[in-house]
């Protein structure tokens, strides 16, 4: 759905993307992660017009997104971080100026604005002003504009900030729904667990480069397996000695009384155990690291802030 | 607890141009437009200030005693530039034309009771304060120049009026259209305060394309499937039909409440306007192009708006200012919009062909506007 070619942009002298080769395969949902001013909305700009590259290519649905600008934007949907909304009109008129922007005449206008309020659960808010709704209401009645015209492609830019848990759920079955009957998501957001939970596949950038992108599932393989939490007692030294072969290990903790060691392995315990108790360091306890986003991004990102991005 | 306050709040203060301008920069630019406009009108020791009328004169070659002392009075009055004509429809030409703000004729044996008369010549669409302050000026030095003749020292006010009654004889310049027999003063009040008000729409176009970037609108619109400059026609039109309804509202509100006249034609009336409110609209987009906070550009485009609408003429007749300062008001539309409504208001049988100076004028800035704001608008990263 999504296809950039060495992609990229500058501000100035500044460059804000780095030859970005993209694929976001059609009908996927695809996370795309990065720290504040790795280029996340530069590229979301490109691809829904906003902003013209610098060099390369991008295509959206086989439409160039310069060339072809109005075909590839009849076929996305945007989501802007902001609320994009006129506070002082009603979901409805809201829904409407946004649909006959789109083309949307009569019937037509009618039905896409009654299924984006259902789609927002606002229905019996329509004709209320959107300046009384909450947090949550506006951000649901945001996300149902980028739908209005049925689009292939929606691209959600941090869609949840700011939002309650019950309006969070909601919105991700929206967007499941939407997913589940082909349209291809492009979510960016700087929460991990909402990646984790709603994106089977994910791309990081960080320096307007591509850091990594791939199915969820390998990138956590990949950048950060599974490994075990193992709390011995004894000589530290002898412990980790005893624990290497099985995996690389560091000492986290030590005490007179015990030692806490992680080993980047999940192995099987029993042969473990044995060992360190050959080793006259005997095996207290032990717990499973379970790998998870946060870490692959701060891997390949870093810890570092990024508060002048 | 006070003091802590009065810093956050100076720190906030120093950080905020607009209102920083607003406070500091905007009175000073207003004491020193309204100083320069009545240097000279009321300060006699700043006479030296500058030209406040140009004056077209034609005389004879062999001048008596008296028209030689009124020649000489003329041309010694202070602010006056004196332009030299050799025939009658030479200058009447000049005044009709702008090129003089009105024009003596000075007979070689000037006399009174209309006998041989001297000619001032005048726009006729002057109001009275207008050709009150043009006739003080030379009035003075003509009766000056007659009284030095006469009792051969000058006589101070009042002293005998009677013995200069039909010295100066009134007239319009040939060419030029009449104004209706009983001008009102509204029709001088409404336009200068319509072109006035017709500006702020120029500050609510900015306000709103910066409150678009600022929610994101911006993006979501140029997302959509619409070619970028039907987009922002788009975004303009609707400010130019809001523009064109208050100045239908304000004019119609005129007539009905004020009993203001409409001299010219209609259609002319109704041209000069689309002019205006487009280089009203045109310069709201290139306010916005600026970029910058609300705060910012609410201040700023106020600003910019009530020194254009005080050099151009909207609170003080720009024919009272000094000629720099008037011709300063002409490099905004205001100025000219001001020129195009005085004759349709108070000429009669003024055509669209009259106003196509000031018509053409506005079209023009309209046009630098926009291609300015164009210009601009690249600089905020919108394809």
């Amino acid at each position: 759905m999504i296809e950039t070619r060495s992609l990229g942009r500058d501000y100035g002298p500044q460059v804000a993307l780095h030859a970005l080769d993209l694929h976001v395969p059609r009908g996927s949902f695809f996370g795309v992660l990065g720290p504040n001013g790795a280029g996340k909305s530069t590229l979301i700009q490109i691809l829904c017009g906003v902003l013209a590259p610098s060099r390369g290519t991008a295509h959206v649905g086989g439409h160039d997104v310069v060339l072809d600008g109005l075909a590839a934007r009849r076929l996305t949907g945007l989501v802007p971080q902001e609320i994009a909304l006129h506070e002082e009109l009603t979901p409805r008129q809201n829904l409407q100026f946004f649909g006959r922007l789109y083309g949307l005449r009569a019937e037509a206008l009618e039905s896409a604005v009654a299924r984006a309020l259902a789609l927002a659960d606002l229905t019996p808010r329509a004709h209320e002003p959107v300046q009384r709704m909450s947090g949550g209401m506006k951000r649901r009645l945001n996300i149902a504009m980028g739908t209005l015209h049925s689009p292939q492609l929606l691209v959600c830019d941090e869609p949840t900030v700011g939002v309650d848990p019950q309006s969070r759920a909601h919105i991700f079955d929206c967007l499941r729904t939407m997913n589940a009957a082909g349209t291809t998501i492009l979510y960016t957001t700087h929460y991990m667990e909402e990646v984790e939970a709603l994106c089977p596949s994910v791309a990081i950038i960080d320096h307007g480069r591509l850091m990594c992108s791939g199915p969820l599932a390998a990138l956590l393989a990949a950048h950060a397996p599974a490994g075990l939490a193992l709390v011995v007692q004894g000589n530290a030294e002898r412990a980790l000695a005893a624990v290497r072969p099985f995996g690389t290990a560091h000492i986290k903790t030590s005490s007179a009384s015990e030692t806490n060691i992680v080993l980047d392995a999940a192995v099987p315990l029993a042969p473990l155990a044995a060992a360190l108790a050959d080793a006259g360091t005997p095996l207290t306890a032990a717990s499973h690291i379970v790998s998870n986003l946060e870490q692959v991004f701060l891997k390949l990102t870093g810890r570092a802030l990024r508060d002048n991005a | 607890m006070i003091i802590a306050t009065i810093i956050r709040d100076v720190q906030l203060l120093l950080r905020d141009r607009g209102a920083l301008l607003s406070m500091f920069a905007l009175p000073l630019v207003f004491m020193g437009a309204f100083g320069f406009m009545f240097a000279g009108a009321d300060d006699e020791d700043d006479n030296e200030s500058g030209v406040r009328f140009v004056l077209a004169l034609q005389h004879g070659d062999a001048p008596n005693e008296s028209a030689a002392r009124i020649l000489e009075a003329v041309r010694a009055t202070k602010g006056l530039e004196i332009r030299r004509c050799a025939q009658r429809s030479e200058l009447d030409q000049l005044v009709a034309e702008g090129g003089a703000d009105a024009g003596v004729v000075i007979p070689d044996q000037p006399d009174v009771n209309g006998k041989s008369p001297i000619v001032f010549v005048a726009d006729p669409a002057l109001s009275t304060a207008e050709a009150g302050m043009l006739q003080g000026t030379l009035l003075t030095a003509i009766y000056r120049g007659w009284y030095f003749t006469k009792y051969a020292a000058f006589i101070d006010e009042q002293q005998e009026t009677r013995e200069v009654d039909g010295l100066v004889r009134n007239e319009a310049p040939a060419t030029m259209r009449k104004k209706r027999e009983h001008m009102d003063s509204f029709q001088v009040s409404v336009p200068g305060n319509a072109v006035l008000f017709i500006f702020f729409l120029s500050s609510a176009i900015a306000l709103s394309f910066v409150e678009d970037r600022r929610s994101g609108m911006w993006r979501r619109l140029h997302s959509l499937p619409v070619p970028a400059a039907a987009l922002l026609i788009a975004r303009l039109v609707p400010w130019f039909v809001i523009g064109m309804l208050q100045m239908l509202f304000l004019f119609g509100m005129a007539v009905l409440l004020f009993g203001m006249q409409i001299s010219g034609s209609i259609p002319a009336l109704v041209v000069l306007t689309a002019a205006l409110v487009l280089a009203a609209t045109t310069l709201g987009f290139l306010m916005a192009s600026f970029g910058g906070s609300e705060k910012q550009v609410s201040a700023i485009s106020t600003i910019v708006v009530l020194v254009m609408a005080l050099l151009s003429g909207c609170m003080f007749p720009r024919f009272l200012m000094p000629l720099g300062l008037r011709q300063l008001g002409l490099a905004f539309p205001h100025g000219w919009a001001l020129d195009g409504y005085k004759d349709i208001l108070i000429r009669e049988g003024t055509t669209i062909a009259d106003i196509s100076a000031p018509c053409l004028a506005l079209l023009v800035m309209s046009a630098v506007f926009t291609l300015l704001a164009l210009l601009l608008s690249r600089r905020l990263r919108v394809r």
